[in-house]
């Protein structure tokens, strides 16, 4: 695959990148994964027909990879998260790693072309573990010959800190910030709090790198504000910011950011960005008034950051519910009309189906009347939005004790719900303690789903979590503690109360609530029909690998074929999958080091299909961690 | 009562003793073999440990080592437990081969249960040679 097979085709070189970029990814023509969900409208779809459902039960090993980016936790450094989507463009793979280095792949041997090290802090300065989710990928639309840095690859840090490398030697681009690294704390206000993570790698588009950050959970009442910010890709200079809060919320509050990847629309220009709810998560008693743009869906004008429209998910938000996935841009076929659609799935687990240009509604969205708090100082909403149709990946009321669950408890489990407040979605958080279904962990996490583009088909991975969440007077959270950093206690500093936040589990460490644990499910966008719904993963716990129809609780997401498939890792089981399109079923399953909970990348090189997938693991899964970047190919 | 060996007619037994070897070994695969899912996981120490066991009693029953006919009763009562958890923890842990071992185990402790010479075979003292 050339995506620029030469002068002879410099006209070409006059279209964007996005749009020479958008060329190759074209049916029947070279397929590349060129960012985090495989194109900018976050399809996570490949053209490729190689491997069908008929064949997929020979695919093998093409070549796997363990790059030594790994840690337990045990030692110095934090435990490793990698949940990387590799990118496949520039007849290269290029992939970030937890220790913030940029390997670059062949993609056919899995042989490396070279390493790049930055010598990032290996601190966890604001998540529990080394994370990254990937790197990006520019290239420029008219190309200096012989001039380095024509092609790019930038890298985040936990620290702040972006990269810009050469694509081909993996050498700094001497124009980019100073010397190659961009500091991108310079706007951190207060970066005293914590500085900005960048876990998720920038979406370009165009000549613009667009940047959002991941911060601290829980910690403070008085955050970094969720400023979002452009800049020109070859230098670094900001070209313009986007602040969700007003001046007078950021005295108050912060964040509101987004720390999860975009989508844009490149034919109307618009970058779609999610965000989370304002500081602190669980109380609001610092941010009664309407901040429109926490936990929505905000539509920019790319080139000015200007607002074109915005939707809010969750109104005063207490459960730290953020919007955590890029939507998916796809033409909808309704009533012989074409209607340019944004999905947008939530860990609340609604799918929010609206039009991409204006932001109104394809399926209806009500606002409906919610449990209301009964906490000192808080005002909760009346109401929220929630959709019926397409039907939400997780049910209206949590599911009830599980039997088994309570027996190995000894009826611990039933004893224990009956203590706790539950009163259905939106259920707020309580000095009681409240039983909420679906946490912060979703519900849909920040893979998102899948579409196919021509059919409409869209595919999407859910988890049914019960957490408790209780908020505590300082005193009380001072005594708890004493000064220690506690699993499941957070200060919410500033804040009246802190919280604890913990799964609802037996002693043993197995789930209070009935199973399933996770599905997967496949909608017609078209009429918002559920096509079907199945149980996905297997839970996997002291070794033993509990029923298929418990599912597993996931991270990470599905890539889907024009040829019927799904390919999907993020189970406990640390398996990835091939799923039928058409039914669910499991077509063909292999074990991988750990939980590969990632996106997989599908591409054709060489004329040869490959599907790789970056496995290593997620300590909120299962304490299993790895460095394996492992293909699968057809036999020759 | 203290019985004695019925030598070659153990069929069971033997069967017992083999399947719960095989186990063994099999346990030992899955619990250092690193490709597998399950190495070094308390589920597959566990099924180890319990395919141990089995093979100890086993042996023990098969080589007429145990005499006293309580304690014959005894190991044989709790093999049979031990022989169908072993298979189950099997399955739960996907090792479908030790599944396949403990339930050629389970055959022959059935044979040695229900085939009248194997259980009580020739008890010493008795003078009929049959209980």
């Amino acid at each position: 695959m050339k995506l620029w097979p030469g002068l002879a085709l410099a006209a070409l070189f006059a279209l964007t990148t996005n749009q020479a970029l958008a060329q190759s990814d074209q049916p029947n023509g070279p397929a590349t994964w060129y960012t985090f969900n495989g194109d900018l409208e976050a399809h996570k779809f490949s053209p490729a027909t190689q491997i069908t459902p008929a064949n997929v039960h020979k695919l093998r090993v093409a070549w796997q990879l363990h790059t030594g980016d790994v840690s337990n936790g045990s030692g110095k450094i934090p435990a490793t998260v990698w949940s990387a989507t590799p990118l496949f463009v520039n007849n290269t793979l290029y992939v970030s790693t937890p220790f913030y280095r940029i390997f670059a792949v062949d993609p056919g041997t899995g042989k490396v072309k070279w390493i790049f090290n930055p010598h990032a802090v290996l601190k966890a300065l604001t998540q529990p573990d080394l994370k990254t989710r990937g790197v990006a990928y520019w290239q420029s639309a008219n190309p200096a010959p012989g001039q380095a840095c024509q092609k790019i690859v930038y890298l985040g840090t936990m620290a702040g800190k972006l990269w810009a490398v050469d694509a081909d030697t993996g050498k700094p681009c001497a124009g980019f910030g100073k010397d190659g690294v961009l500091d991108v704390n310079q706007w951190n206000s207060r970066s005293k709090v914590f500085p900005f993570s960048l876990l998720q790698p920038p979406t370009v588009y165009k000549n613009l790198l667009l940047l959002g950050w991941a911060g601290k959970d829980w910690a403070d009442k008085v955050t970094p504000p969720g400023h979002v910010f452009a800049l020109d890709a070859q230098t670094g200079a900001l070209k313009w910011k986007f602040q969700p809060l007003t001046p007078a919320m950021e005295a108050e509050t912060g964040k509101a950011n987004a720390w999860t990847g975009f989508s844009v629309d490149p034919k109307n220009g618009l970058v779609y960005i999610p965000t989370s709810p304002p500081s602190p998560d669980e109380y609001g008693r610092n941010r009664l008034e309407k901040i429109k743009y926490g936990s929505a869906i905000i539509a920019l004008d790319a080139d000015t950051g200007k607002v074109v429209w915005s939707r809010q998910f969750v109104h005063h938000g207490l459960w730290d519910y953020d919007i955590n996935a890029a939507p998916t841009l796809v033409d909808l076929n309704r009533d012989g009309q074409t209607i340019p659609a944004l999905v947008q799935t939530t860990k609340m687990g609604f799918i929010f189906v609206l039009n991409r240009l204006t932001g109104d509604p394809i399926f209806p969205i009500t606002e409906v009347k919610v449990p209301q708090t009964h906490v000192p100082g808080e005002v909760s909403s009346p109401t929220q939005p929630e959709e019926t149709i397409p039907e939400p990946t997780v049910p209206a009321r949590w599911p009830g004790v599980d039997t088994l669950a309570n027996v190995i408890a000894f009826g611990g489990c039933g004893v224990r719900a009956s203590k706790l407040i539950n009163d259905g979605r939106f259920t707020p958080p309580s000095l009681q303690g409240s039983l909420i279904f679906p946490p912060s962990t979703g519900g849909i996490e920040w893979g998102g789903g899948a579409v196919d583009p021509a059919t409409g088909t869209f595919v999407v991975n859910s988890s049914e979590v019960a957490q408790i969440y209780q908020l505590m007077t300082r005193k009380a959270f001072d005594e708890k503690t004493k000064g220690l950093t506690l699993p499941g206690y957070y200060p919410q500093k500033g804040s009246r109360y802190a919280v604890y936040l913990n799964t609802f589990e037996n002693w043993i460490g197995m789930p209070c609530w009935k199973p399933p644990y996770g599905t997967l499910s496949s909608y017609d966008l078209d009429t918002g029909k559920l096509l079907w719904r199945e149980p996905f993963g297997e839970v996997q716990k002291y070794g033993f690998y509990m029923p298929l129809s418990w599912g597993s609780v996931t991270i990470g997401a599905p890539a889907i074929t024009k040829s019927g498939l799904i390919f999907i890792g993020g189970s406990m089981d640390s398996r990835v999958r091939a799923i039928d399109l058409k039914t669910g079923k499991v077509l063909w399953r292999w074990r991988v080091d750990a939980p590969a909970v990632s996106i997989p990348a599908v591409y054709e090189y060489k004329g040869r299909e490959y599907v790789v997938f970056t496995a290593g693991g997620n300590t909120i899964l299962e304490p299993k961690v790895s460095d394996q970047l492992i293909a699968f190919a057809l036999p020759r | 009562m203290r019985i004695k060996g019925a030598g070659g007619k153990e069929y069971g037994l033997w069967m017992m003793v083999v399947g719960s070897i095989g186990g063994i070994a099999n346990g030992l695969f899955g619990y250092f073999y690193p490709d597998n899912g399950i190495h070094g996981s308390w589920g597959m120490l566990g099924v180890l440990c319990a395919s141990v066991l089995i093979a100890i009693a086993s042996i023990l029953l098969a080589g007429f080592v145990v005499k006293w006919l309580w304690l014959r009763v005894l190991l044989l009562v709790l093999l049979f437990p031990a022989i169908v958890g072993t298979a189950f923890c099997s399955f739960m842990l996907e090792l479908n081969s030790l599944v396949g071992l403990m339930a050629f185990a389970l055959l022959g402790w059935c044979i040695h249960i229900f085939i009248p010479s194997g259980l009580f075979a020739r008890p010493v003292g008795s003078g009929s040679g049959v209980l």
